[in-house]
């Protein structure tokens, strides 16, 4: 193969250039043969020729000699490559486009004048970009080498998935070597067909998965799968073809089966929170948030869960007999789940907002939940927190004030709050006055200082009646004997939730210091009126029984009234004492049951003996009465909650109390917006109220109509759906 | 009449006074005539259980057909006129007897309306109440057809119409386990139920 070029151009200026250009195309064959080294070429065709020839306007023949000439050499290579044997197919494809570009870069040095010139003038390809249209041309795209080529690589990276170790570094360069013909190629003819079959291979592998896995080993399998692709990707393949192939597995493997997965028996997510399956609990937040939809899945799930559990454990009435367990159960399931969010869900701010509306949705589904709260904090107030530091009590606290909030009527608590702390002062049951003032000032931070102006009134008569105390006994020190000591807390009005006072008959003994301490107090404080609350008073009583067994005894004040009656007589009926005492019978009742009835402490004796007092009994001092204790604390059986008369009553109240508050709510909005339409108002109040509680549409209707009646708004005559404000 | 009873007044001579005192535009002195008038009625010493005869005599010599501005004016004149003096409403069984009076032919529910009131409502009828009243026996029609529940209706019409509807429905059931062939609708029974 030699031909000779005639240049008329050169033999114009022979002299200078030569008379002829010899064009042999022996050393571009020489190029492709790698066991020769380039230098020698050059001595065959040296630049200087293709300098020559472009200079005298041959570089189309130069040009298209080189697309003949590679074309020639390129489909002997085919060849060659089409004869490789089996798994030797892809090493010599790699060997030969190792040499091609090798030789490609010593023809590009040799005709680097034409790529300069020519090229660039005549819209040509460039001499490497030629190169590599040729291989494709020839090699790639021949059919028979596209087919296997194909194949071949989606064997090996099947082979790759089902735990074989194959040649990377093969597999790189051969995809490189696509990547280098352009992303074009690398795209048709290898990514799209991969991605292809990834996906039926997922989708098959993923419905075999999930008939036979758990929910989460499933997983952890998809979990394997995706990084084993990343690393494919990394080790030989596009970086662009990360985010494809993974897409491709998080929709065959995640995506497609999420609901399946979630609803999982025994496995699904609810087992997951139920077990506390942290890590699963993570891995099921990383996989799913990759895909739409996902992260909206899992929350709706354990959104309903949560509702559900809470629901059964607010309405549960197993659960309703132990106010403190019921809260603790709150709390500990708040706990459980801030924790799961905090460790698996990645603190999420929307899973946080989803747990706070399940428990504010189903704490209000019981309307005891705001007594329970309280008494919650009562019971760690009177011994719970006993001997716990100071941090740990604002915890609870804290935690506390968490429920709180969730409670839509905030009143609610409020009242059983402030009935709760006057019963701890009063009886001196607190265990720390710290933690009793930092509970008043959260409450004060969520409610207000309208609420807590009241409580710390309460406190403030507790000192101020210590002081008393202490004036009174200085005063009184010479005439006080050998008399019973008198410990007077006296409340203000209106501070203290207001108790239905029911004076008893006091015994002679106590009146007569009473009287004293009425007198006194009168004395210092003028135009003040003393009403003693009976009720609400304990005694410390020293009894001496059979044997000359003493015993002092702490009993209530109505049990102590009842108690001295038997210092004048052995035997009385029940009528007789409720004579004698004028106690409100119900609290005889619960009194006379803890003195009588209650083994231990049954320092009377009742016949007959039954759990429960009747009209018709009679009592007798028990002289058999023994205690290992000196001391003996005799508890009046008291409902802790409240009984449901009881518990009917507060409703009332609150109720009541609520009417003045939607009134002022209606009279503000109105003054500021003279003209309102019904449901706005309605509206509106609900706003400013909620804060406090939830006030019903038909209440604030009841309110409107009020406040028509008396003249503070009026129907407007044309539309009678708006309402005026009467200034 | 004359000058041994000069403070004695005929139910027309107060309905006169009462036309001209409302129609003044100026509120508040209307209102304190509107008292002064109240106060003449009390001297006066109407015989209270008469009262209705002289709505009724009132009624028959108006004409309250052609202008509904008319009966309306009319309507409030009875609850003023019924109010005993210094209260701002009036009780129960008055004004029930003083709607079947008035509103006879006039509310299609009139009935049903009367014997929930006479049967439910513990407190007296104010005037928001008395006056709205009338207009919810104009915007609805038996089968409570053009009731909005958000239509700022006072509390006992909206007691009223659920207490209506509850009637249907338990109608509506019992007559569909009767007769389960036959195509059943509620409306078919809302007639059922006004009887």
């Amino acid at each position: 193969m030699r031909s000779i070029i005639t240049t008329p151009a050169a033999s114009a200026s022979r002299n200078s250039i030569g008379n002829e250009l010899i064009w042999d195309q022996d050393w571009l064959v020489g190029c492709f043969c790698p066991s020769q080294s380039g230098p020698l070429w050059r001595i065959y065709f040296p630049p200087r020729n293709a300098y020559n020839m472009v200079l005298h306007k041959y570089g189309e023949k130069l040009y298209s000699g080189l697309v003949t000439t590679m074309t020639w050499h390129l489909k002997e290579i085919a060849k060659s490559i089409e004869a490789a044997q089996g798994g030797l197919f892809l090493e010599e494809l790699n060997r030969k486009w190792g040499d091609h570009n090798k030789a490609l870069q010593m023809i590009r040095d040799i005709l680097m004048y034409m790529d300069r010139t020519f090229v660039p003038s005549n819209h040509k390809t460039s001499v490497h970009e030629l190169g590599l249209n040729l291989w494709r041309d020839n090699i790639i795209h021949t059919h028979k080498i596209q087919t296997r080529l194909l194949d071949t690589l989606l064997d090996l990276i099947h082979r790759e998935r089902k735990g074989e170790v194959i040649n990377r570094g093969l597999m790189r360069n051969i995809t490189k070597m696509l990547m280098d013909l352009g992303s074009s190629v690398y795209q048709e003819d290898f990514e799209r067909p991969f991605l292809e079959v990834s996906a039926s291979f997922y989708s098959g592998e993923s419905q075999q998965f999930i008939e036979c896995c758990d929910c989460g080993d499933y997983l952890k399998k998809a979990e394997r799968r995706l990084n084993e692709e990343m690393e494919r990707v990394s080790h030989y393949l596009d970086a662009k073809s990360e985010a494809k192939i993974t897409s491709v597995v998080e929709k065959e493997m995640i995506a497609n089966h999420m609901q399946r997965l979630v609803h999982m028996e025994n496995s699904g997510l609810v087992n997951m929170l139920v077990d506390d399956k942290y890590e699963d609990l993570s891995r099921m937040y990383n996989l799913f948030r990759r895909v739409p939809e996902g992260l909206s899945t899992i929350r709706d799930v354990m959104t309903s869960h949560l509702r559900e559990t809470g629901k059964q454990l607010v309405i549960d009435p197993d659960r309703l007999r132990d106010p403190v367990d019921f809260v603790q159960r709150l709390l500990d399931m708040k706990d459980k789940h801030d924790k799961i969010i905090n460790v698996a869900f990645n603190n999420d701010k929307t899973f946080q907002n989803a747990l706070n509306s399940s428990f504010e949705y189903f704490i209000n589904l019981n309307n005891r939940s705001p007594e329970f709260i309280s008494l919650y904090v009562d019971d760690k107030l009177r011994k719970g927190l006993k001997g716990v530091t100071e941090e740990d009590v604002e915890v609870v606290l804290d935690k506390v004030m968490m429920l709180f909030r969730y409670l839509q009527e905030k009143d609610v608590f409020e009242k059983y709050y402030k009935q709760h702390l006057a019963k701890r002062l009063l009886s001196g049951k607190t265990v720390s006055d710290d933690a009793e003032r930092s509970m008043i000032v959260k409450l004060k931070t969520e409610c207000g200082y309208q609420f807590t102006s009241k409580l710390e009134g309460m406190f403030t008569d507790m000192r101020t009646s210590q002081d008393t105390m202490q004036g009174f006994y200085a005063s009184q020190y010479s005439e006080m004997g050998d008399g019973p000591t008198l410990a007077v807390q006296v409340l203000t009005t209106g501070s203290w939730p207001t108790q239905p006072s029911a004076p008893c008959n006091l015994p002679a003994e106590i009146l007569s210091v009473c009287e004293k301490f009425r007198a006194y107090y009168l004395g210092t404080h003028t135009g003040r009126r003393l009403t003693w609350q009976t009720n609400m008073g304990t005694a410390d009583i020293k009894a001496t029984f059979g044997k000359g067994l003493k015993h002092e005894l702490n009993v209530s004040t109505y049990q102590m009234c009842v108690l001295m009656l038997f210092n004048s007589a052995d035997c009385l009926s029940y009528k007789e004492i409720e004579q004698a005492t004028e106690i409100p019978a119900s609290d005889l009742k619960r009194c006379l049951q803890s003195l009588a009835c209650v083994k231990g402490k049954n320092v009377l004796r009742k016949e007959p003996m039954s759990k429960d007092i009747a009209e018709d009994d009679a009592f007798f001092f028990n002289d058999k009465f023994t205690s290992k204790f000196i001391k003996v604390k005799i508890g009046t059986v008291v409902a802790q909650k409240e009984s449901e008369p009881e518990k009917h009553e507060t409703r009332q109240r609150v109720e009541e109390d609520r009417k003045p508050q939607i009134e002022a709510a209606i009279v503000r909005i109105m003054k500021s917006r003279r003209v309102l339409d019904h449901n706005s108002i309605v509206t509106e109040v609900t706003t400013q109220l909620q804060s406090r509680f939830l006030p019903n549409p038909v209440v604030i209707k009841k309110r409107i109509e009020s406040l028509i009646e008396r003249e503070f708004l009026e129907r407007d005559k044309a539309d009678r759906k708006l309402y005026r404000y009467l200034a | 009449m004359g000058s041994s009873m000069p403070q004695w007044l005929d139910i027309f001579e107060i309905y006169a006074r009462y036309c001209n005192v409302v129609s003044r535009n100026d509120y508040a002195t209307s209102k304190e005539l509107l008292a002064v008038l109240s106060k003449s009625l009390e001297y006066s010493g109407q015989r209270r259980e008469a009262i209705f005869n002289d709505i009724y005599k009132l009624m028959s010599c108006l004409d309250l057909s052609v202008d509904s501005r008319n009966f309306n004016r009319f309507y409030d004149f009875v609850f003023f006129f019924c109010r005993e003096s210094g209260q701002k409403n009036i009780a129960v069984h008055r004004a029930i007897t003083a709607w079947r009076l008035v509103l006879n032919g006039r509310f299609r529910l009139l009935n049903q309306w009367c014997n929930f009131v006479q049967e439910y409502q513990r407190h007296n009828i104010s005037e928001d109440t008395w006056q709205q009243v009338l207009a919810f026996s104009r915007c609805v029609n038996e089968d409570l057809e053009g009731y909005d529940p958000k239509g700022a209706w006072p509390v006992l019409i909206d007691d009223f119409v659920e207490h209506m509807y509850s009637l249907v429905y338990m109608m509506f059931f019992s007559r569909c386990r009767i007769s389960r062939s036959k195509n059943c609708s509620t409306e078919d029974y809302i007639f059922g139920c006004a009887d």
